[in-house]
């Protein structure tokens, strides 16, 4: 359409008063859901501040808390943009766990510098991305069982390389990646800079600044929230889980998309290896053990539709910080690991019931 | 006994402060074929609800009364045990199962121990369709849905219905997917039912179908009442009238365009089905040329609809012969492929192909191209909204904000989003399969003003209809297809419904 066409149209529609109207209903719609998030946040919170005697709330463990959940965090994000296209990974804990053997046994045996080291294992996160897409779009294997296979065999390839074995330690340069605490400085400026992330300026106030992992989630966080909103990627994403077949008439590229999807799924997963390795200085055969349930679990719980074509990054992080909350908080009540696998379970069932009785009144 | 089978006293039904039922109230005599007709919208679907107990009681207010008793229907098995049975416009079968299982799903007769008496239920099918004779129509207990024609399921449907002892039957729209053969079958039954005493109320768009069954038309109007007569005392005119608030003077607003180049050309065009060989369609030589509107009738499986496919690159065949794209051999591989090339389709099954029901019209608008609506590589949300209220308006799709879910909106209003869609693509040619299938007189008409102002754009148009008058009203050309070969080919001025009807079935 021509530019002046649109002009003509926007001045016929009065765009003040109309644009407005929308922008509301939009936020509406939007709204209602991370209210309910937002509340579930704070009251877990305060439960937690309560009966923890105020430990939870204490900066440290604060810092601790979200350094914990960025792994997920990265998880999630990927999740996301699979479950929103209407797919499932069930592979990521298998890959997380591969990824962090091939940097052990890059760095540690292999002697390879930091960066070559994280450029290559990051390289096998995209190879495995590929592979899983190859088999999901391009095969159309359906998603849960291709996926599942993948989870076999990378668990079987990291087997191989580490025979099990305890695969560490890796250099001092290594660990900044996970270790690390952004100065405090540079802290206060990033965290003043990013409006809305207040809780960034209270935890640059921690006396060694924000953790490095914490700073690289919420970069990855701005980034694929930008992608899945701002671009066309995103928004075909979302098309191909509303309705496939009408996706598909409408010109866009259904394979290619959910392969892109799978490809950065693969990157995340990768990244989360880094991350994950750096900071347990070693890479274990326990690694990336049910992280494929913890990123579904969040997602879930942050209002992605399993079936596709509803739900945000914001919101699927709000789960998987409710997550890494109730972790943290189970932890520091000395809960037995058993039971924390019930607490997570029932909330996990009930939230998702809760949402989804909403959604039906509305 | 009440002289009445069903009377419904000032019903108003609300949803979220809008009235969709406006103090409705009007009376169903026992035995009669009782029609409703009006636009999409009107609210014919929500009476139906609340007459199937899907819409509670206690959710509308008014009264109901069944044989001069009131009735609160709380869900449709309390609806079913007065006797009162639906059969929904989308078809509401189990494709895997066969029909007996169909017919008595949930209901099996048992032998004890929840044991299923499948002698008894395959004796009892086969009673029902001899007594209903669906058995002349090919329909038997052992067939698998999927098997049968969409007008034969329908049949299923009805026989289902009756199998439930029903004696108010309600048929929303039943025969709006039907070939005219079919409609024919089941414009019978319905009136052998009304000599067993069956009670009947009719929904159609089709205004020849309400004039020949019904004894009794009653006409809605954004959710008004507006008259009940016996079918004697009123005229499809006045029908038209009534349903839209005013006169539609000219049904088919064709005007001759200035015809340019030809768009689409195809050459001994055939394709064949990938596995069995079977024809799909064979030997096609046939062109559209800018600006004109190409016409295609024929039944149902004429293969007429996997033409429009095969050109659009989404069916699945084995396909020979060359399609020449204003002037260019071309082979269209994927949907994209076509896309890319400026063909834009309307499929015949919107809500699978066309629509996502969940999101909103600015989603759906845009999503074909969304790089019309993105800045410096991003996408753009207020140029969003400007181009698809420039198009909201041009089509006068009518929702209450562009940010609603297009599954709020009717028929009509969603087949609009699907038009904005391709227009604001620009396209060179479009496919148009069913345009006005299950869309109400008055937005057949603004669809029909739409396809005029394309082909004034110099857009080619194909477009595939059952709708025989529509074909002939519209179509600059027209080409009938029967059995995957072309069979006959008339200008405007010398179609016939008698000639094309021949080309069709012979």
């Amino acid at each position: 359409m021509k530019e002046k066409e649109l002009n003509a149209a926007e001045q016929r529609v009065h765009p003040e008063s109309s644009r407005r109207m929308s922008l509301k209903e939009y936020g509406k719609s939007v709204n209602m859901q991370s209210y309910t998030m937002v509340i579930l946040l704070i009251v877990i919170a305060a439960f937690l501040i309560v009966t923890t005697k105020g430990t939870f709330i204490q900066p440290r463990n604060l810092s601790n808390l979200l350094r914990q959940m960025s792994i997920t965090g990265f998880l999630t994000i990927g999740m996301m943009l699979i479950i929103v296209h209407g797919e499932i990974d069930l592979s990521i804990g298998s890959v997380m766990l591969f990824c962090s053997t091939v940097a052990a046994w890059l760095h540690v045996y292999q002697h390879m510098g930091v960066g070559m080291t994280i450029l290559l294992t990051l390289a096998a996160g995209l190879a495995i991305g590929a592979w899983n897409g190859f088999w999901v779009a391009k095969m159309a294997v359906p998603s849960f069982i291709a996926t599942m296979g993948s989870q076999l065999v990378f668990k079987g390839l990291s087997l191989a390389i580490s025979n099990g074995a305890i695969m560490g330690p890796f250099s001092d340069t290594y660990l900044i990646l996970g270790q690390s605490y952004v100065p405090k400085s540079i802290g206060l400026v990033l965290g003043a800079a990013c409006s809305g992330a207040a809780v960034l300026v209270i935890l640059s106030g921690v006396r060694s600044g924000i953790a490095a992992p914490t700073l690289l989630l919420f970069v990855f966080a701005l980034i694929f929230t930008l992608v899945t909103t701002k671009t066309k990627f995103g928004r075909n994403l979302y098309a191909i889980g509303s309705n496939r077949e009408a996706a598909e008439y409408s010109g866009i590229h259904v394979r290619m998309e959910s392969f892109k999807a799978y490809l950065l799924m693969g990157l995340l997963s990768a990244v989360g290896a880094v991350v994950m390795t750096s900071r347990l200085n070693m890479a274990t055969s326990t690694i990336g053990n049910m992280a494929e349930m913890d990123a579904i679990s969040a997602c879930v719980i942050g209002g992605v539709s399993m079936a596709g074509g509803l739900g945000s990054i914001p919101g699927a992080l709000c789960g998987a910080l409710l997550i890494a909350m109730l972790d943290n908080g189970m932890s520091l009540l000395n809960f037995d690991s058993f039971w924390q696998f019930v607490v997570k379970g029932i909330v996990l069932t009930v939230v998702v019931c809760y949402d989804i009785s909403m959604r039906k009144k509305k | 006994m009440s002289e009445y089978m069903l009377e419904m006293n000032h019903i108003v039904k609300e949803y979220s402060g809008v009235q969709v039922l406006k103090d409705i109230s009007f009376q169903v005599k026992k035995g009669e074929i009782h029609a409703i007709c009006g636009e999409n919208g009107a609210g014919k679907s929500t009476m139906l609800k609340i007459l199937s107990g899907v819409i509670a009681a206690g959710q509308y207010s008014g009264e109901l009364l069944v044989d001069g008793e009131k009735a609160s229907f709380h869900n449709t098995a309390q609806s079913e045990e007065r006797g009162i049975a639906i059969v929904h416009q989308e078809l509401a079968l189990a494709g895997d199962l066969d029909v007996c299982e169909n017919i008595y799903m949930g209901r099996m007769p048992e032998k004890g121990f929840g044991v299923i008496d499948w002698q008894k239920a395959y004796r009892d099918t086969d009673n029902l369709l001899t007594n209903l004779t669906l058995k002349e129509q090919g329909i038997v207990g052992h067939d698998k849905i999927n098997r049968l024609s969409i007008g034969q399921q329908s049949l299923v449907e009805v026989a289902k219905a009756l199998s439930k002892n029903a004696r108010l039957l309600l048929l929303d729209e039943p025969t709006s997917a039907l070939t005219e053969r079919e409609t024919r079958v089941l414009l019978d039954l319905v009136k052998r039912l009304r000599k067993e005493g069956v009670t009947c109320v009719y929904i159609s768009h089709k205004l020849e179908e309400v004039m020949e069954i019904s004894d009794t038309i009653s006409i809605l109007r954004d959710g008004e009442m507006i008259t009940t007569k016996p079918r004697a005392e009123i005229t499809e005119d006045e029908i038209i009238t009534h349903m839209a608030g005013r006169k539609i003077t000219n049904r088919y607003p064709r005007k001759p365009h200035k015809l340019g180049d030809r768009v689409l050309e195809v050459k001994d065009y055939s394709a064949y089905h990938r596995y069995t060989g079977k024809r799909i369609f064979e030997h096609l030589n046939l062109h559209v040329r800018a600006g004109e509107l190409l016409g295609i009738s024929g039944l149902m499986g004429s293969g007429r609809t996997e033409f429009l496919e095969s050109i659009f690159g989404c069916l699945n065949a084995r396909i020979e012969g060359t399609i020449l794209y204003k002037g260019e051999e071309i082979q269209t591989k994927s949907p994209r492929d076509a896309i890319r090339r400026g063909i834009a389709m309307i499929t015949e099954d919107r809500k699978r192909y066309g629509l996502m029901l969940e999101k909103s019209v600015l989603q759906n608008t845009t999503i074909a191209c969304l790089d019309k609506v993105c800045s410096h590589g991003l996408l753009d949300f207020n140029k969003e909204v400007i181009t698809t209220k420039h198009y909201a308006e041009e089509l006068k799709i009518k929702t209450p904000s562009i940010e609603k879910k297009v599954a709020a909106l009717s028929g009509g209003n969603q087949q609009k989003v699907v038009i904005a869609k391709w227009m604001l693509m620009g396209p060179s040619l479009v496919l148009l399969d069913e345009p006005t299938r299950g869309v109400d007189v008055g937005a057949k008409t603004e669809i029909y003003r739409i396809i005029n102002e394309l082909l004034d754009a110099g857009t080619a148009v194909i477009m595939v209809s059952s709708d025989m008058p529509e074909v002939m009203g519209m179509g600059d050309r027209i080409l009938v297809f029967h059995e995957g070969r072309l069979t006959g080919e008339f200008t405007h001025e010398e179609a016939s419904q008698t000639a094309i009807m021949e080309c069709s079935v012979k």
